[in-house]
């Protein structure tokens, strides 16, 4: 049988590379067999877990349709280990609220509703250190990244675990209120409004990496 | 390790920010009803430009060569992509007045200049959005990027109703060669200047720019897309110009699956269609 674990990374647009890089870095220490880019039905084939990177969701969903890959991730996401990171969280989502005009095309599979850019636009990007039990039980405070990141609104199926949730007051709606949720598990799925590659603190890489080598 | 200083968390910010920018396309547009087709078709983001018709018409001898702030305010109630400014070069409180509508980003653009003379342009580190810049070479593009820019686009020197192709390939072949010479040490640190020096380094050391190198300038064909991406762009922004060919969502979309695929030709020819 061979061993470890074959991680894609959806390369249709925005920031995968850092994803590439925060994986290739664990290589040494995690049972991850190969790294990929994936662009194709083809490359999706060769891997057993997916990462959807940060970027423009609205972008990569279409890009994805006219492609001819959406159907096949749907596929995928449905039983396959997969983590969408801020764009990404908005495309596994089944509800995206405040999207363009038409709606956006989405994966289908997490059931939260998502809200698109809902700290605002590029001004309100901000970071906050929160303590991370998910990480570990004496975890160190995890540098969160939000860039015109989007929150979970609401989870809309009782299996899915709350991860992380953000102190009441951030955000643009009443639903801030009680702080916003911005990470979550479901199954096969990891969601996270943050980006965490953008920092050197590869916790959360490790977290889906061991998530996908149980799966 | 120090806790870096709120200087350097706002650079980073700033750069995690147009680092989601990056293997897209942006489009120019100069009216909402541009930017929504844009949105459509898959764009990852817009830059407001001027109206190119009314200023072939010559309206006013000092047309602004750049966005109304209403037409601004218009496409940001339009789309929900990112909105890029272009402001002129220098001019600060063009950009205060961009940044104060709304804008997600500014471009700080030569376009009515002579010359890229960047001793005019402006401080970009006080604004609390990411600042664009141009450049032809790298010794400008490091230049920029030390006033505070967080994307480099390569500079626009042609008149602004004839955009130039083959400056926009020159501009980026030579930055990317730059850097390529200066990590091979062909180029040292000390020649680009003793300001720039630390900015230097970490190119030499990384091989790339600290900041995503967008290619701009005459860009409205799928294969010119393809051939930025693949000269080592991390992304386009395509002309305005694309609004005024028979079907600009048919030729929008091409090129931005001619960026998603660039480095897969038997993609583009299934894909590609003018």
């Amino acid at each position: 049988m061979v061993e470890g674990i074959r991680i894609g990374v959806l390369a249709l647009q925005g920031a995968f590379i850092e994803h590439i890089h925060a994986l290739n870095a664990l290589r040494n220490t995690e049972d991850i067999r190969d790294v990929l880019e994936v662009r194709t039905k083809a490359e999706l084939d060769q891997v057993d877990a997916l990462i959807i990177p940060g970027g423009e969701s609205t972008s990569m969903a279409l890009i994805a349709e006219r492609c001819g890959i959406l159907e096949d991730l749907r596929a995928f996401v449905r039983t396959k280990p997969t983590w969408g990171t801020c764009a990404g969280l908005i495309l596994l989502a089944k509800t995206a609220i405040h999207t363009k005009k038409g709606g956006q095309k989405l994966l289908d599979a997490l059931p939260v509703t998502v809200s698109r850019n809902q700290f605002g636009r590029q001004v309100d990007s901000f970071t906050i250190r929160l303590s991370s039990p998910c990480l570990g039980k004496d975890a160190e405070p995890f540098n969160y990244v939000f860039i015109r990141a989007p929150a979970i609104v609401s989870i809309d199926d009782p299996e899915v675990e709350p991860l992380v949730q953000l102190p009441p007051g951030h955000g643009q709606t009443e639903a801030s209120e009680n702080g916003l949720l911005v990470a979550v598990k479901y199954r096969n799925l990891l969601g996270t409004s943050f980006h965490p590659e953008l920092t050197s603190d590869n916790r959360w890489h490790k977290y889906f990496v061991h998530m996908a080598l149980s799966a | 390790m120090p806790e870096p200083s709120k200087e350097q968390k706002h650079i980073t910010t700033m750069r995690n920010m147009t680092d989601q920018f990056k293997n897209g396309v942006i489009v120019s547009v100069e009216t909402s009803d541009h930017a929504v087709l844009a949105e459509k078709v898959g764009a990852l983001g817009v830059e407001a430009v001027a109206n190119v018709e009314a200023f072939k018409k010559d309206i006013a001898k000092d047309i602004p060569l750049i966005a109304d702030p209403a037409t601004v305010r218009d496409i940001l109630n339009s789309i929900v992509l990112p909105v890029i400014a272009r402001v002129r070069q220098g001019h600060f409180i063009e950009a205060e007045v961009m940044e104060a509508s709304g804008a997600d980003a500014i471009d700080e653009h030569e376009v009515d200049s002579k010359n890229t003379d960047v001793g005019i342009a402006m401080d970009k580190k006080n604004f609390k959005i990411p600042v664009f810049a141009g450049a032809a070479n790298l010794k400008e593009a490091l230049t920029a990027i030390n006033q505070g820019a967080s994307l480099i686009r390569t500079t626009y020197n042609g008149k602004y109703d004839a955009p130039n192709i083959d400056k926009t390939v020159q501009a980026l072949n030579k930055i990317v060669s730059e850097i390529n010479d200066l990590a091979e040490g062909k180029i040292t640190v000390a020649s680009l200047g003793s300001d720039l020096e630390d900015l230097a380094k970490g190119v030499a050391k990384n091989k790339k720019l600290p900041v995503p190198l967008f290619a701009d300038g005459g860009i409205v064909l799928p294969s010119d897309a393809a051939m930025m991406m693949e000269l080592g762009a991390d992304g386009v922004i395509v002309s305005s110009l694309v609004f005024y060919v028979p079907n600009p969502d048919r030729r929008i979309w091409s090129i931005i699956k001619a960026v998603t695929h660039y480095n897969d030709p038997s993609k583009l020819i299934k894909y590609v269609e003018y």
